[in-house]
């Protein structure tokens, strides 16, 4: 599903004392399965973002188009409920909204509530936690039983179970052990990949933003500063110091050999494999004195 | 240097319902010197958080011994001890104040202890100055951005004067700034005033900058030491659902990829380059 945004503006509490401008004239458009990171501070507008593309926040100025519906200033939109299924939102820390007795009716608790019935919602149930990588027998168990890492599982099978297209996460690993982080990683890079699902991500992990997304979006104050493939975003080491960014480790470990070799041997390169030999073969022309 | 034993950890047993099969802890003998710096880690689960917990009698074991400086945390009339001796920063910053204002969150915990007004006053300061935070007394903390939050929380905790601070996972819902703020200002008061830090963490490279540190799985302790020491047999962490410091990682890269000849001594980013350059310099 394509996602357009044109112009979008988005003040909070207009024409009050308390007025703040939280969006300020956003271009963007993301194709249909696009594995999207947005990065930037606290308070750089990622948030307020998100919550326009499934229509818990409206646009103040501008329009934002989510497959056929329209999210505009002044006008109701109809199909909000429609949108909302079509848009998996997973919050942070997801686990902390499960409820139900067992897993299995947690999950099918959201597809209920879209109006599916009883034995389809297991059926989609059954197949979410296969797609989460849970074995089967975790559906009778308790949610309140499971390791941190199996929960937030169980919650983003919640959400599968509705069958978005685009799916939203923020800041999806926090919390999470390092084997759990990279694991939840694969499984969006595969729903991305193999179901097609739009994802989109707000992240403050730059190793995540670099290794994972086909574009990365920058955002600082409310503004859109730059949106492209990683390699490009990354490149631009300065500007991101600037906005007070991290670049992927890397990245920095590449800037600390450059200092210590008074040359610039900085290039946007993410995975520790090709980094080596990226290393390997400057030094190696160092050594040969070319 | 001398170490002299803050916490002793002795056959500790814990589990969170009488008849649970499983122990959240297990057998765990521990002792923490004062002064260090101790990161603990291990997957989610393997009770990293419940061990923090019964350090200042948040949970009491079901058999063993805790002693913080010789007050042992069954001994009731000693807790109030206990807890002023140790704080503990949470992970979540929105759930710890009580205050409207900065000022009034950090002399909360004072109060309770009964701390005679002068002297409050000179201690809300110097707090709030040690966190960087004295600019921001009459703000509303719930108007903070986390790392603030979060550093205000650790001046409630010092103005009590206490020898041992927990962060538990304080620093993992903060952006990469109100990390570095949160970890730079407790490196401050562990180097300067000598708090002892125990930092529960999943940063494997904050808890590679730790003094010693403790790897638990299933609710035991299953290495302990120098983090240079510990991630120099890289075998069976990654099964214990850790990984490796970035720099461990690429230096096994640059050795089976690059084919560079390098030793296993290199441990942080520094140590690195400056190995890289000290063989191309031999060349």
């Amino acid at each position: 599903m394509d996602i357009i945004i044109k112009n979008l503006t988005h003040v909070y509490q207009p024409n009050s004392p308390f007025e703040r401008i939280a969006l300020q004239d956003i271009n963007v458009s993301i194709a249909s399965g696009t594995f999207l990171t947005i990065i930037g501070h606290t308070g750089s507008g990622k948030s307020s973002l998100l919550q326009h593309l499934n229509g818990l926040l409206k646009p103040t100025r501008g329009e934002v188009i989510v497959g056929n519906t329209v999210l505009a200033s002044g006008s109701k939109t109809k199909d909000l409920k429609a949108l909302r299924q079509k848009v998996g939102m997973v919050f942070q820390y997801p686990e902390h909204q499960l409820f139900e007795e067992t897993v299995e009716k947690d999950i099918m608790f959201g597809p209920i509530n879209f109006g599916v019935s009883t034995d389809e919602a297991r059926r989609r149930a059954h197949k979410a936690v296969e797609l989460v990588h849970l074995p089967k027998t975790i559906l009778e168990k308790s949610p309140f039983d499971l390791s941190g890492g199996q929960m937030r599982r169980v919650a983003i099978a919640g959400i599968l179970a509705i069958e978005p297209e685009v799916l939203i996460l923020d800041e999806p690993t926090a919390g999470l052990d390092p084997r759990g982080h990279r694991e939840i990683m694969d499984l969006f890079v595969h729903l991305n990949k193999r179901e097609g699902l739009t994802t989109i991500m707000v992240t403050h992990n730059m190793d995540d933003a670099a290794l994972y997304s086909d574009e990365v979006m920058v955002m600082d104050r409310g503004h859109l500063v730059v949106k492209d493939r990683p390699e490009v975003v990354f490149q631009d080491v300065d500007r991101l110091n600037q906005l007070g960014l991290d670049i992927p480790q890397t990245m920095r470990f590449l800037q600390l050999l450059s200092a210590k070799a008074e040359k610039d041997f900085v290039t946007p390169l993410f995975g520790i494999d090709e980094t080596a030999d990226y290393i390997a073969e400057r030094l190696k022309k160092e050594w040969d004195g070319v | 240097m001398d170490k002299e034993t803050i916490i002793t950890i002795d056959n500790v047993w814990f589990r969170y319902a009488d008849d649970a099969e499983d122990w959240a802890l297990q057998d765990i003998h521990l002792d923490v010197y004062s002064g260090e710096w101790l990161a603990i880690t291990g997957h989610n689960g393997s009770g990293k958080s419940t061990l923090a917990k019964c350090l200042n009698g948040l949970l009491m074991p079901e058999k063993g011994e805790i002693k913080v400086r010789d007050n042992a945390i069954t001994d009731a009339n000693a807790l109030w001890e206990i807890r002023r001796l140790v704080g503990m920063v949470f992970q979540n910053p929105d759930n710890q104040f009580v205050g409207t204002t900065v000022r009034d969150d950090v002399a909360f915990g004072m109060e309770n202890h009964g701390i005679e007004r002068g002297d409050m006053l000179k201690r809300l300061e110097a707090s709030l100055k040690a966190v960087d935070m004295q600019e921001f007394a009459e703000r509303e903390p719930h108007r903070l951005s986390g790392g603030q939050k979060q550093r205000v929380a650790i001046a409630g905790i010092i103005a009590l004067e206490p020898a041992i601070v927990i962060l538990d996972e304080a620093t993992s819902m903060l952006d990469p700034r109100g990390k570095k703020d949160v970890l730079d200002v407790m490196r401050r008061l562990n180097e300067e005033k000598g708090i002892t830090v125990i930092s529960i963490t999943h940063d494997l490279e904050e808890a590679s900058s730790a003094d010693r540190m403790v790897v638990m799985d299933r609710g035991k302790v299953v290495r302990e030491g120098q983090p240079s020491h510990i991630f120099m047999e890289p075998e069976g962490l990654v099964e214990l659902g850790l990984d490796l410091p970035f720099t461990v990682k690429l230096r096994q890269a640059l050795k089976e990829h690059g084919h560079i000849q390098l030793s296993d001594k290199a441990f942080t980013q520094k140590e690195l380059v400056d190995e890289l350059w000290t063989l191309s310099s031999k060349i």
